[in-house]
């Protein structure tokens, strides 16, 4: 798959001032649409968690604007107004139509998350489209959270939506489209709310975009699109052509097949071509698509190489086609990047996070300076589903962080348990969580020495143990990184791997793989250790008062410090002389 | 045809038979659209569907004669349909959808399509058909997966909705309906097939009432449910009252051979013309895919009525009058949302055991000794080593064995037969479509359970892959429990499955098992007969010996329990009788 498109020039000659203000107004459109969606959201996944994006599009289905919500949506909800465009073109769309679509092999990522759009009109003329997309909690399939990695195909994962209207001919809601695809959820209710607020975010959008249209008239506001997309183009080629011409490879690892423990590991392979201010990045040498359910379609693998440029160009550049059209992305058919259906798909995020791991890695490569070392690389995925000791039903996703360590930056220590890369949700609080499942957190705190050793540390993961009070469950478990480590930059060491363990009744302690499914009961004990991200630059240069405050805080055991900084740290008290001497060793048994 | 200008406003009985007649042949005619137009093998070939009338409350009018276990399926969802879409709210040019077994429904891959029926704008009834759709997503291919732990995990649930307005097609609904089959396009080709039927139905049942008023035809139909209930009330009066229990046992959970067995109980109370039913002291829903709603078990109980009443009672709700179905709510035979149902089959044939076995205490004379019991369904799945394309369904051949032996008569060899006698599936169809050949397909001897009237038999079948892998699912049941005589009849043996390796290595395997076979690999499975009745020294010499002329009955065997001696072809009556007497008194 190769998708490229040439350098265009916008020969608008709309001014600078009503420039900024329309993109300005057009972010507003994303970013009131977000906030319909997340504030009338029933499931904690979106109004906690905020797994739910927004976009505008023009009548072409080019993104305009998109809310900064979850980077993984970005190549996503671009690639889906392409689709809207090719299937309900305009004269084909009809004012008050909606659209509905989750079809990982027409667009979509994986199947939870539905798009639902609308074409927007001003007067008779249609003007653009708007979308909403929203992790859906339950959508049927194999196992409750319908993201089990053991499933036998694309069918077993749950309801399958092509894109279709969601309206009938005279602009309703079809309630029976509706009551269809909540009858295959295993939480209807919360379905059924999330479906309608992200029908809310589109009717919010389609007023405040046909607003803009109406303010500036249709040529001019058409004018200002294309020399967006443009200004956006211009500036992702000025940041590309900061990195050096060459070609890089980077290639990291997921501890295998995602299934069988014992399985293969899985090659991500990515070669980096930058030549002027055009990059294209090579997936081939990527390991085949896997039987179990983390392959990602080409929708889900180009939101990995977006984020990574988007990267580069901050928050200068408009959200918009314009920042991709400098970046080709080669995703062999039949690999784990980009499988051929009935691959399944559902729990991708497992071999997504060592994707940007394989893309960050390979821009390291080429711009060290500017990139951080390897983020823990996993989410902390804990879906259960069962009835509690009063006969209550509960299904859904743990609380707690989803990620753990951020890699360390180039000129600053990561940051411990945090949201970063491409998932970017908010954490669902325990509380939440307590009061949703009949389990309470003992204890969820930073493990030390998790953060990859450097001249700047990566951030920390942590470690939790959550009692199981009453009834069971069956416990879906989809972990990473608990044989490859996240690595380190420039000099910088690697993270731990992680763990997870179940304590039985009997007090006998078992450890399970990353990925199993697994009865749990009351009395039993699961604990977890989640890593942190990778280090930056030799940990012999860290200040060590750095180090110091490090073991003060218990982030840095004593003896890391000691054997791996090479700082000593008596009695509470940082021994310079000592350090000196320690690092003098310590670099001499480097060398 | 124009109206007829009637001056009668009641239906005589001349009139009566007529609409009988009409309407009888309206849902053959939908049946025959549906077995002819449909796409996939267990529709054309198994008739894995039916087809049925029901007035406007939505109560059964007429059935087509099919399988009898979607009898009472297709009643409740008739009721279902109506009061949802009653006169008012269905329209002309409506189709309705339905698949849900917690809203009328048994498992999933069943699918009910409606039609409401209008004369002179007025609603009339509606038509229905149910067929069996080879895949509807879920779990694994075909979705009947036994593994599934809830009803989600089992594919698409499809409430009561409609699928047409004004006789086009909901597009959204429809697209949503197909993507989820792993066989989009027989899907559809056998939806569209049950559309037609639907179409035609309405069309045909329409134009009775073009030939007589509304008023008269629902006078008939009063008539012919007054007249089926009497005919079965008359029936149940025959039976001595009382209460009578019946239990028996399937093998385990369906998931692991040495889990539990599962009891399925009932209470039988004849009280005059009443019958009452109750699964009390059944087992508790199991974590598989065996359970069955009530529907299905009443269905089930129809059925074992139905088998008195005979063929001139017409096959409508008044059957079902008489009839209370009663089971504790959580049990295999009435579970709760969300229990999976997609491998009921399984437990549906000891259900049957039962109700026939209860059914059997109180008139011994009618019921038979227990049937075979189960299915050996094999299933297929995996690419196809030549074309690459995704095989899936069922190798063909019996799915039954023997059926059971009755009171006047020996039971049927290898026959479909009890409340779900889908047609066999043609081997040479199957040799056609998998790279697989039937090196052998046999009676077994001494299968069937000996007695006065002997079971019928069952039988012994060697499967060989050609080329490829496939993944193979069994599951089969009888593998614990043998299927009982009746009367002092003997029981059937149990059922075998033995998988041969490529290095020639034979292993054992219990009834439920998914494996791969692989190219030179043998499958080789005896699948029971059925008991038999009375005492098996009573039965007619010259029949045990035509059995081991014919193989049915092996030489040891007729000596040991039939007490029969034979010299070569010959009967020895002398020894035979002094035989039999030892045998009786050491009894």
């Amino acid at each position: 798959m190769k998708q490229k498109q040439p350098e265009s020039e916008s020969k608008a000659a709309i001014d600078p001032v009503t420039l900024e203000v329309l993109r300005g107004r057009f972010d507003a459109v994303a970013d009131e649409m977000e906030h319909t969606l997340l504030k009338a959201s029933h499931s904690s996944i979106v109004s906690e968690a905020q797994d739910a994006t927004a976009a505008v599009f023009d009548a072409d289905g080019r993104t305009i604007a998109q809310a900064c919500a979850i980077p993984i949506h970005l190549g996503a909800l671009s690639e889906l107004g392409r689709r809207f465009y090719q299937q309900y073109p305009p004269g084909k769309a009809k004012p008050g139509d909606l659209y509905i679509v989750n079809d990982p092999y027409a667009g979509g990522t994986h199947l939870p998350d539905f798009g639902v759009a609308s074409p927007v009109f001003l007067g008779e003329e249609m003007v653009g489209y708007v979308a909403t997309m929203t992790h859906h909690q339950d959508i049927g399939g194999a196992a409750p959270g319908s993201a089990s990695t053991d499933v036998f195909d694309h069918h077993s994962e749950g309801i399958r939506i092509p894109l279709v209207r969601l309206t009938d001919a005279s602009g309703n809601i079809n309630e029976d489209l509706i009551s269809l695809l909540t009858a295959n959820s295993r939480t209807p209710d919360n379905m059924r709310g999330d479906l309608y607020a992200q029908i809310a975010g589109c009717r919010t959008g389609e007023q405040r975009l046909s607003a803009i249209f109406n303010d500036w008239g249709i040529n001019t506001t058409n004018e200002g699109v294309s020399a967006l997309i443009d200004y956006a183009e211009r500036l992702t080629r000025l940041a590309i052509e900061q990195v050096p011409d060459g070609e890089y490879t980077f290639s990291d690892w997921l501890d295998n097949e995602g299934l069988a423990d014992d399985s293969d590991p899985v090659e991500i392979r990515v070669k980096l071509t930058v030549s002027g201010s055009e990059v294209e990045f090579d997936f081939t040498g990527t390991g085949a698509q896997v039987r179990a359910a983390i392959n990602n379609v080409p929708s889900s693998s180009l939101s990995c190489v977006y984020y990574a440029i988007r990267a580069l160009t901050g928050d200068a550049a408009p959200n918009n086609d314009g920042c991709y059209r400098p970046i080709s992305v080669i995703l062999p058919p039949g690999t784990i990047v980009n499988p051929i259906y009935p691959a399944p798909v559902n729990a991708r995020g497992v071999a997504i996070c060592r994707m940007i791991d394989a893309v960050m890695g390979v821009m390291t490569k080429a711009v060290p300076d500017k990139m951080n070392a390897a983020g823990c690389g996993h989410a902390n995925i804990f879906l259960a589903g069962g009835v509690d000791g009063d006969g209550h039903r509960f299904t859904g996703a743990l609380g707690g962080p989803l990620r753990s360590g951020m890699g360390a930056r180039p000129t600053k220590d990561g940051i411990d348990v945090a949201d970063h890369e491409l998932s970017n949700v908010y954490h669902v609080p325990l509380e939440v969580t307590e009061s949703e499942f009949p389990l309470r957190y003992r204890r969820m705190e930073l493990w030390e020495d998790s953060g990859g050793a450097g001249k700047w540390r990566g951030g920390l993961g942590f470690s939790a143990e959550v009692d199981w009070l009453s009834g069971n469950a069956v416990l879906s478990v989809r972990g990473e990184r608990h044989k490859f480590q996240p690595w380190g930059v420039q000099g910088g060491q690697s993270s731990p791997v992680c763990r997870t363990e179940i304590i039985e009744k009997e007090g006998n302690t078992k450890t399970v793989p990353a990925k199993i499914v697994q009865p749990i009961q009351q009395g039993e004990m699961l604990r977890y250790w989640s890593t942190g991200g990778g280090g930056y630059g030799p940990p012999t240069e860290r200040d060590p008062e750095l180090v110091f405050e490090d073991v003060i805080d218990g982030r840095v055991s004593l003896e890391a410090a000691r054997d791996i900084y090479g700082v000593i740290v008596e009695n509470g008290k940082l021994n310079l002389m000592e350090t000196k001497v320690r690092r003098t060793t310590l670099s001499v048994s480097d060398v | 045809m124009s109206k007829v200008n009637n001056k009668h406003n009641i239906a005589d009985p001349v009139t009566t038979e007529v609409v009988r007649g009409w309407m009888e042949s309206v849902t053959e005619e939908m049946q025959a659209t549906v077995v002819k137009t449909a796409h996939s093998l267990l529709i054309c070939e198994a008739r894995d569907a039916t087809c049925a009338l029901f007035d406007r409350d939505g109560r059964t009018a007429a059935q087509a004669s099919a399988m009898p276990i979607h009898l009472g399926t297709l009643a409740e969802l008739g009721r279902r349909f109506a009061a949802k879409y009653p006169a008012g709210v269905a329209q002309p040019g409506d189709l309705y959808i339905a698949n849900d077994p917690y809203a009328g429904g048994t498992h999933m891959p069943d699918i009910a399509i409606c039609a409401p029926v209008f004369s002179n704008d007025e609603l009339v009834g509606y038509v229905s058909s149910m067929a069996h759709h080879r895949d509807i997503g879920g779990l694994l291919p075909a979705s009947v997966s036994v593994n599934a732990r809830d009803l989600h995990a089992e594919g698409l649930r499809i409430p009561i909705i409609r699928i047409a307005r004004a006789g086009q097609i909901d597009h959204g609904v429809m697209q949503v309906i197909l993507a989820c089959s792993r066989t989009p396009r027989s899907f559809r080709g056998d939806l569209d097939a049950q559309i037609a039927a639907c179409n035609t139905g309405a069309t045909r049942f329409a134009e009775l009432f073009e030939r007589w008023p509304v008023e008269t035809i629902y006078a008939a139909f009063t008539n012919l449910t007054d007249y089926a209930e009497r005919m079965t009330r008359a029936e149940i009066e025959k039976i001595p009252d009382g209460e009578y229990y019946f239990e028996d046992k399937l093998d385990d959970n369906a998931l692991s051979a040495d889990s539990e067995p599962i009891v399925i109980a009932v209470t039988m109370t004849v009280r005059g013309d009443e019958l009452i039913f109750d699964f009390t002291g059944t087992d508790k829903q199991v974590e598989s895919s065996i359970n069955n709603v009530l529907t299905s078990t009443a269905a089930v109980v129809y059925f074992g009525v139905r088998t008195l009443t005979g063929d001139h009672v017409p096959n409508n709700d008044g059957c079902y009058r008489p009839i209370t179905v009663t089971a504790p709510a959580g049990t295999i035979v009435n579970c709760s949302y969300p229990a999976p149902v997609a491998s009921r089959g399984l437990s549906l044939m000891r259900i049957e055991d039962v109700v026939i076995g209860v059914m059997g205490k109180a008139l011994p004379e009618r019921m038979t000794a227990a049937n075979c019991g189960q299915y050996t369904m094999v299933s297929v799945a995996g690419p196809h080593p030549d074309t690459g394309e995704h095989m899936i369904g069922q190798l063909g051949g019996p799915v039954v064995g023997g059926h059971g032996a009755r009171a006047t008569k020996d039971g049927i060899d290898v026959s479909s037969h009890g409340c779900t006698n889908g047609s066999i599936l043609s081997m040479e169809i199957s040799e056609a479509r998998y790279p697989m050949k039937f090196n052998k397909l046999e009676l077994w001897t001494d299968s069937g359970g000996v007695g006065r009237w002997r079971g019928g038999l069952g039988y012994f079948s060697e499967v060989e892959w050609l080329r490829g892998n496939s993944s193979i699912t069994f599951r089969r049941e009888r593998m614990r429990f043998q299927p009982w005589g009746m009367q002092g009849g003997g029981p059937a043996p149990l059922c075998k499955t033995e998988y041969v390796r490529q290095d020639g290595v034979v292993e054992e395997l219990p009834g439920k098992i998914e494996f791969p076979l692989k190219s030179g690999e043998q499958l080789r499975y005896w699948t029971t007969g059925s008991g038999g009745y009375g005492s098996a020294l009573q039965r007619d010499p010259d029949h045990v010996l035509n059995d081991v002329l014919d193989g049915r009955v092996s030489n040891e065997a007729a000596y040991d329990n039939y007490g029969v001696v034979l010299d070569g072809n010959e009967i020895n009556r002398v020894a035979t009788t002094e035989l039999r007497t030892k045998m009786e008194t050491s009894v």
